[in-house]
């Protein structure tokens, strides 16, 4: 299938529909001005392994791009010393924060460069687009992603972005101690009750709890209930991040289906191990991410978007 | 309906009577929690033959009106003394859950 047919595919399918220039775009940019030199554009490409560099002026509109190609001339004419408005492409082609996803992939098709700067509709730099934030994109909007070994976390490693929050600033934390399943579910309730209080609509709350609380139940069977349960919930998005010590998940693909569990045929009897817990949580999560592993501890983090019910 | 009508035409046994005036609005039977959690509708009456105390906690999270706990069978006191923390109704009846369930549904639950 080529390019193009993919593309029609794309919109036919209407698959990353909900990605936009502006959520697939890299905001730390790194920008110079007209009259900046050659040179230091050189050093900014070297030092941010960067394979071109969008000129703005005072206002930061973009006026131009320098890319290595315009460099390596440069530097066999020796103008390294001048300004990069005298090396730089002017009619550069640009994408608009609002694009959708397909005019992107497109573009890549049609003018075959490595990056794109994105403006608004003011002309202002807001970012840019390289290959691999569109990578990144697709795979960050795939309904599960379920990371079992450490390369495979390295390779993800960018998704941990998110959690990093956890350290400093969860909105929400609860110690899993639990003996037994006595009370088991009550990080969850607890949960509830502090999304319910924050203004959450009903179906969000739902979703976000049903699934804290079989992820919470899963640290009580499974993980000899020690654990934690922390959460950020702002701006209509709530992200759920349940940890325990192990002994770890060996199989993930195994425990997402339905009916397989490893409990014991007294938890079983209770009502518990129906091997729903996970595929529950892959249902009522709008994203996924679990990493475990045998004898490891097992992370795992949903994100809640409101009205995607 | 409300939970008082339905304690009324079951004629289960009360074992805590919780906010009896919250409308009753649809059913659900099933022993698995995992199932309930997931797909029994808030103001639910759950039928079950589970008395442990997480029965409590997955009411209270899916929002369900009153447990019945069928065949007989009854909970130990933190279990009763958990629901009445959360105002939840939870009654006995000797019916199983298949007949709790009929007589549900011929009250006009659906």
């Amino acid at each position: 299938m080529s390019l193009e047919q993919s593309v029609e595919a794309l919109r036919y399918l209407g698959l990353f529909s909900s990605l936009d220039a502006s959520s697939i775009m890299s905001t730390a940019v790194h920008a110079l001005h007209p009259e900046d030199r050659v040179a230091a554009a050189r050093l900014l490409m070297r030092e941010k392994s960067i394979s071109g560099v969008p000129i703005v002026d005072a206002d930061f509109r973009l006026v131009g791009l320098v890319s290595v190609s315009k460099i390596i001339e440069a530097l066999a004419d020796g103008r390294l010393a001048d300004p990069v408005d005298s090396v730089m492409t002017r009619d550069v082609i640009s994408l608009h924060a609002h694009d959708s996803f397909e005019t992107i992939l497109s573009c890549f098709q049609r003018f075959k460069f490595g990056r794109f700067p994105v403006v608004e509709d003011d002309g202002r730099l807001v970012g840019m687009i390289t290959d691999t934030d569109v990578l990144s994109a697709i795979i960050r909007s795939f309904y599960s992603v379920y990371i079992h070994d450490q390369r495979r976390a390295v390779t993800l490693g960018s998704f941990s972005a998110l959690s990093k929050e956890f350290e400093s600033s969860a909105d929400f934390v609860y110690d899993i101690r639990c003996r037994g399943l006595e009370n088991a579910g009550e990080g969850s309730a607890q949960l509830k009750a502090f999304l319910q209080n924050k203004g959450f609509g009903e179906p969000i709350v739902r979703r976000a709890s049903v699934c804290a609380y079989e992820a919470e139940i899963n640290v009580c069977i499974h993980a000899g209930g020690h654990g934690s349960l922390r959460a950020i919930a702002r701006n209509g998005e709530i992200i759920l991040r349940v940890e325990d010590e192990g002994p770890g998940i060996e199989n993930i693909d195994l425990a997402m289906k339905e009916g397989w569990s490893t409990a014991t045929d007294a938890i079983r009897e209770l009502g518990f191990g129906a091997g729903m817990g996970l595929p529950n949580i892959r249902r009522f999560s709008d994203h996924l991410v679990i990493i475990s592993g045998k004898d490891k501890p097992t992370k795992v983090e949903m994100i809640f978007l409101e009205g995607k019910e | 309906m409300t939970v008082h009508d339905v304690i009324e035409s079951l004629g289960a046994d009360v074992a805590v009577k919780g906010d009896t005036t919250r409308l009753v609005t649809s059913g659900y039977a099933c022993d698995l929690l995992s199932e309930v959690i997931a797909k029994a509708a808030p103001g639910s009456a759950w039928a079950t033959i589970q008395t442990h105390v997480n029965v409590i906690a997955v009411a209270a999270m899916v929002g369900i009106s009153v447990v019945i706990v069928c065949e007989g069978r009854t909970c130990e006191s933190d279990v009763l003394e958990h629901a009445t923390k959360e105002h939840l109704t939870v009654l006995y009846s000797r019916d199983s859950a298949y007949t709790v369930s009929g007589k549900l549904y011929l009250l006009g639950l659906r």
